[in-house]
């Protein structure tokens, strides 16, 4: 018979034991995985928000300002385009959604307002030299990947913040809200601008900003009509907080030392204070969940070595050594731990899809890599909470044995 | 000599003082003698049946295995010899409750880490101790004379050198008792050394050699 076999015999044999234990052992689990999942999902969609909140990171000719930028107003100071070149082709880490602009301000039906043009990303894939850049478009792992949430996330409302979109004809128009309104534009409606037609895709939805004066056209358009070939005003960033914290403006202004490179302190700040803060609760009850999950299983560990004093006291009669006896514990530990880790699995992820929308207002999806993580901790938590048990158990009077039942 | 101790004492340190269980005992046993311990109850029988065992380390003195100091080895070669050269069989006797009949005489020839016609030996000792039809029975599904039966076949099973019985019929009916007495006179008749621990007067007499404890100390001769 091997060792194997006598466990398992043990642990059956004890259903009740095996039904309580598993119970415990599964439910920590269980929440540890239903928090991950949600805070997993939660994270997303608050980075989806984040994002939302526009570049963080804008490179600016040397004599312009923050202040220019937001006005619009660059006096004639630009910068290439082919800085956004440089920069896809550059191996810097932690840059999301790049976006050159220029910008000129037009008259339409008697109001002011701003033309600004944007390059769209079908232009970026279309450049053979950046074909190998395109991961510049997706954020690093940690970096709050922004994934999007259906139901979460406006694509309208992402063109207006980041000016970043899939694609944009030549005299496609895409119209502020303001402007709309004020000039009463609709979606459809045809556009003469400076002596060019454009046709109005969109009408953006309000934000509160500069950006409701705007119209959007292509980059090329723009720098056509302006006379402005190959120039550009801005170069708007979305950039890793983590990797800004790290050095990437540096990096940045090394890469381009006539242009200047600023972050917008704010936004950036308000990134890494949510990861921060979104990181820390979730690190605080992993924590909370281990202690008390450890805890219960030694507690359990504990009462079976009790309860079993006499058997081991018979297998020690039976020439059993400290190794074996040590190993009959562990071993069953490892059990209740594989099955406790598969069975929370399973019950957290169902928790977290059904309540996560519920809790948090966002859909959570399973993570099939939770599995092999719930198994881990909960193996190794077993095996670390029956140490001392198990080191107790082989320290059994042997006198138990010539006790009467 | 197969066994002896050598002023072997054992103190038991407990909240309200000292416990002297053995005192100064000097005792030699022979290869292929029956011997049997007797005296009244706590009088320390039992902890020098553990000691002999190689379970329970003399506060002072020694026990010797043919000749060598048994508590100067290792923990894990006192647990190797017990597990190959000593058997054990109890008052209670101690069969692992959710083992069958067969698994409780296996197990005691892995700990042994002799497997080599591992299924036959145990069919066979199984056999001797008439419990073939009860091979993959629970002990609580044995009678208790089957059941001392089971402890003695796990306690055979290594062919062990010396077997140590604590009284072995205590919780018998006479029948079945003097069965289980059988075994153990034929085994020693075969050449086992066997040291029992008994109340019982008569069943001592049925013992080449008698060996009295009182208070932890051996009463001069008693019977020999």
């Amino acid at each position: 018979m091997k060792i194997r076999q006598l466990v398992v015999r043990e642990i059956f044999q004890r259903n009740n034991q095996l039904i309580s234990s598993l119970i415990a052992v599964s439910l920590g689990i269980a929440v540890i995985v239903g928090i991950k999942n949600i805070s997993l999902f939660s994270e997303k969609a608050v980075a989806s928000e984040l994002d939302s909140l526009g570049a963080n990171i804008l490179i600016l000719p040397k004599s312009a300002s923050v202040q220019d930028y937001y006005s619009a107003d660059f006096q004639n100071s630009e910068i290439p385009e082919d800085y956004v070149d440089m920069l896809t082709n550059s191996d810097l880490k932690g840059i999301d959604n790049l976006s050159p602009k220029l910008s000129m301000p037009v008259e339409i039906k008697g109001r002011k307002a701003i033309l600004t043009g944007i390059l769209p990303r079908s232009e970026f894939k279309s450049k053979a030299m950046w074909q190998r850049a395109l991961g510049i478009f997706s954020k690093p792992e940690g970096c709050g990947t922004v994934v999007p949430i259906p139901g979460l996330t406006d694509s309208k409302k992402t063109i207006v913040r980041k000016r970043v979109i899939d694609d944009l004809g030549k005299n496609a128009l895409l119209v502020g809200a303001d402007v709309a309104t004020g000039s009463k534009i609709s979606e459809g409606d045809s556009l003469t601008l400076l002596g060019n037609t454009f046709k109005v895709e969109a009408i953006l939805p309000e934000t509160g900003t500069v950006d409701d004066s705007r119209l959007f056209t292509h980059l090329h358009t723009v720098q056509k009509i302006a006379g402005k070939e190959s120039l550009i005003h801005v170069i708007e960033i979305v950039g890793c907080c983590s990797a800004i914290s790290g050095g990437l403006i540096e990096k940045i202004n090394k890469l381009l030392p006539d242009a200047k490179v600023v972050t917008i302190t704010q936004i950036v700040q308000t990134q890494l204070n949510t990861n921060t803060m979104m990181t820390k609760l979730s690190s605080i009850l992993l924590i909370i969940i281990l202690i008390v999950g450890g805890a219960g299983i030694a507690n359990f560990m504990f009462a079976n070595v009790y309860e079993r004093r006499r058997e081991i006291g018979i297998f020690m009669a039976m020439g059993a050594g400290s190794a074996w006896i040590a190993e009959i514990f562990l071993l069953k530990a490892a059990i209740v731990g594989l099955t406790g880790g598969i069975l929370g699995y399973f019950t957290g992820t169902i928790l977290a899809v059904i309540l996560g929308p519920k809790i948090a207002g966002i859909p959570v999806l399973p993570i099939p890599l939770y599995a092999l993580y719930s198994i881990l901790i909960s193996v190794v938590l077993s095996l670390l909470a029956s140490i001392i048990p198990a080191v107790k158990a082989t320290r059994v009077d042997p006198v138990v044995i010539m006790q009467e039942e | 000599m197969i066994l002896k101790t050598q002023l072997a004492t054992k103190r038991f340190s407990q909240k309200h003082g000292e416990v002297i269980a053995l005192k100064d005992v000097s005792i030699e046993i022979k290869k292929g003698e029956f011997v049997s311990i007797t005296g009244p109850s706590g009088s320390g029988k039992s902890t020098l049946l553990l000691m002999l065992g190689g379970m329970s380390t003399p506060t002072q003195g020694q026990v010797f295995w043919e000749n060598e100091p048994i508590y100067q080895w290792k923990l894990k070669e006192r647990a190797q010899w017990r597990a190959k050269k000593v058997g054990f069989v109890f008052q209670s006797f101690n069969l692992i409750p959710y083992l069958t009949v067969i698994e409780n005489v296996s197990i005691a020839l892995r700990l042994a880490n002799d497997s080599a016609r591992e299924k036959e030996r145990i069919l066979q000792v199984l056999a001797d101790m008439k419990l073939s039809d009860r091979l993959h029975h629970l002990s609580s599904e044995l009678s208790v004379g089957q059941q001392q039966r089971v402890a003695l076949a796990r306690a055979l099973i290594k062919n062990p050198e010396i077997l140590f019985a604590d009284e072995p019929t205590g919780n018998l009916d006479p029948d079945t008792a003097a069965e289980v007495l059988a075994v153990l006179k034929k085994l020693n008749n075969e050449g086992k050394t066997i040291i029992l621990i008994t109340h019982d007067p008569n069943i001592a007499k049925m013992t080449q050699r008698t060996i009295r404890i009182v208070n932890g100390e051996i009463e001069p001769t008693a019977r020999s």
